[in-house]
């Protein structure tokens, strides 16, 4: 397949702002995020994967007895072992003969999953769903969003003129112990920002044309900006600054942040710690938008909602 | 008080969990929620029930909700939600549903409303998260 045939996403409906977890904290750590969206409890990225594909396949033109692979990206699956894509094929009703492939150990997923799809000479489902979750006190949690974007793939839409992928070992960058359901970083910056930009440039140089428009993995939303002096100084989309980190999903967001600009050539960079890169180069446009009304809730509601504070002890 | 359904008992109508799958009776055309029985109109046998998927909308037609006092499987719901509205639903296709409302303050609304399906998860049990179709509200 060598086109992206429609877009759907998904966005919860709560937001909190940047300052209200400021005033909680004095101080907040995530840079470049003005406010975020916030899933609520019965949330996670099963059924935000399942609200995104929806949405992509209402606006395709295949019915979904058509779709022959499920790609599903995510690094926060509901569970360790078992098949989480196979639930949201249950779940959307596809064919029992659809292959369902899910990506995971890095937020580089969502980029895995389109071009894992894109190598399928059939119609597939692309989806991308992240709700990351850190300490309530650090620079993670303080960023971490949540949201979902699936794309149709198919013959005919936005082209899909190049690909190219690359891979260096960064230990310890971003990370998430077994066991463990919160996300960890080492806390060295210039490191962490050397292993962005030296991977993401790695993939961005293998291309044979310069990006005009790239949208990278946003962890926040200054880190992207990051990633315009290793490509040439292309123009940076993201949507970290509204709906913060969205993890695999990010990058697929930064194309729904640039289409929604009318930019008519995206190079998408999925990074994923560790440290690997996919560069997926998109011609043409599809017509996109997040509309979706926003209800603002308090510090103890996000708590509250994300599991840290519960009565059998939190953090479940 | 807890209703406790086994995994292999919830795996039966899975169709019906996520996409609120229906009965519409081939007699007489009323439709059944579960797909199962028989017809709730002209009393045609169960077998005259042919499996059909709605689109998911409807009207709440009975509504309550519950702030305590919750089977234990929804106590962390409640803890990070506030209170559940459960709800009986009139499809658009006719069957009655019922569900619990997500997305919402449950006080808010009630008789008359009008929802569309969403899938969440309802609960998580032995290790095993069970995820269902809920009911949001909807302009539409």
């Amino acid at each position: 397949m060598s086109a992206i045939e429609s877009v759907g996403t998904y966005v919860p409906r709560y937001r909190i702002s940047a300052e209200t977890i400021g005033e909680a904290w004095n101080g907040f750590e995530a840079r470049g995020v003005h406010e975020k969206r916030v899933a609520a409890g019965d949330e996670d990225a099963v059924t935000m994967a399942v609200e995104a594909a929806k949405d992509a396949l209402a606006a395709s033109t295949y019915g979904r007895e058509e779709i022959e692979t499920l790609a599903l990206g995510t690094t926060t699956p509901p569970v360790e072992e078992g098949d989480v894509g196979v639930q949201v094929a249950e779940i959307m009703g596809l064919e029992r003969s659809t292959e369902v492939v899910v990506h995971s150990q890095s937020t580089r997923a969502g980029t895995r999953a389109l071009v894992g799809a894109l190598r399928a000479d059939s119609p597939g489902l692309v989806v991308a769903a992240d709700s990351p979750l850190g300490e309530p006190d650090d620079a993670v949690d303080h960023a971490a969003g949540a949201g979902a974007v699936a794309l149709v793939v198919g013959d005919d839409g936005a082209n899909v003129v190049e690909t190219a992928t690359y891979t260096q070992e960064y230990p310890g960058t971003r990370f998430r112990q077994r066991g463990s359901e919160t996300t960890e970083t080492y806390d060295a910056t210039a490191y962490e920002r050397d292993a962005y930009t030296t991977v993401i440039g790695g993939a961005v140089g293998k291309l044979t044309e310069s990006p005009d428009a790239i949208a990278p993995t946003a962890p926040d939303g200054s880190m992207p900006n990051r990633a315009a002096g290793v490509a040439d100084g292309a123009t940076v989309y993201h949507y970290a600054d509204e709906l913060g980190d969205t993890g695999a999903a990010s990058p697929l967001f930064g194309l729904v942040s640039a289409w929604e600009d009318d930019a008519s050539s995206v190079t998408v960079v999925g990074f994923g710690d560790g440290a690997g890169a996919d560069a997926v180069t998109i011609d043409g446009s599809l017509p996109v938008e997040i509309d979706r009304a926003p209800t603002d809730i308090s510090y103890t509601e996000y708590l509250r909602k994300r599991g840290h504070i519960l009565s059998n002890g939190g953090d479940a | 008080m807890a209703a406790y359904i086994s995994v292999p008992t919830w795996w039966q109508n899975l169709d019906s969990r996520y996409r609120l799958v229906i009965g519409e009776c081939s007699e007489c055309g009323a439709t059944k929620f579960p797909p199962e029985g028989a017809c709730i109109d002209c009393a045609a046998p169960g077998s005259a029930l042919e499996p059909v998927e709605p689109a998911g909308t409807g009207e709440i037609v009975a509504h309550t909700v519950i702030e305590g006092g919750e089977p234990p499987e929804f106590s962390n719901l409640i803890d990070t939600e506030g209170a559940i509205g459960a709800v009986l639903v009139e499809l658009d296709e006719g069957a009655r549903v019922p569900g619990m409302l997500t997305d919402c303050d449950p006080h808010e609304f009630g008789r008359g409303d009008r929802v569309e399906a969403t899938v969440r998860r309802v609960y998580e049990q032995e290790g095993v998260v069970r995820y269902g179709a809920k009911f949001r509200p909807t302009d539409d």
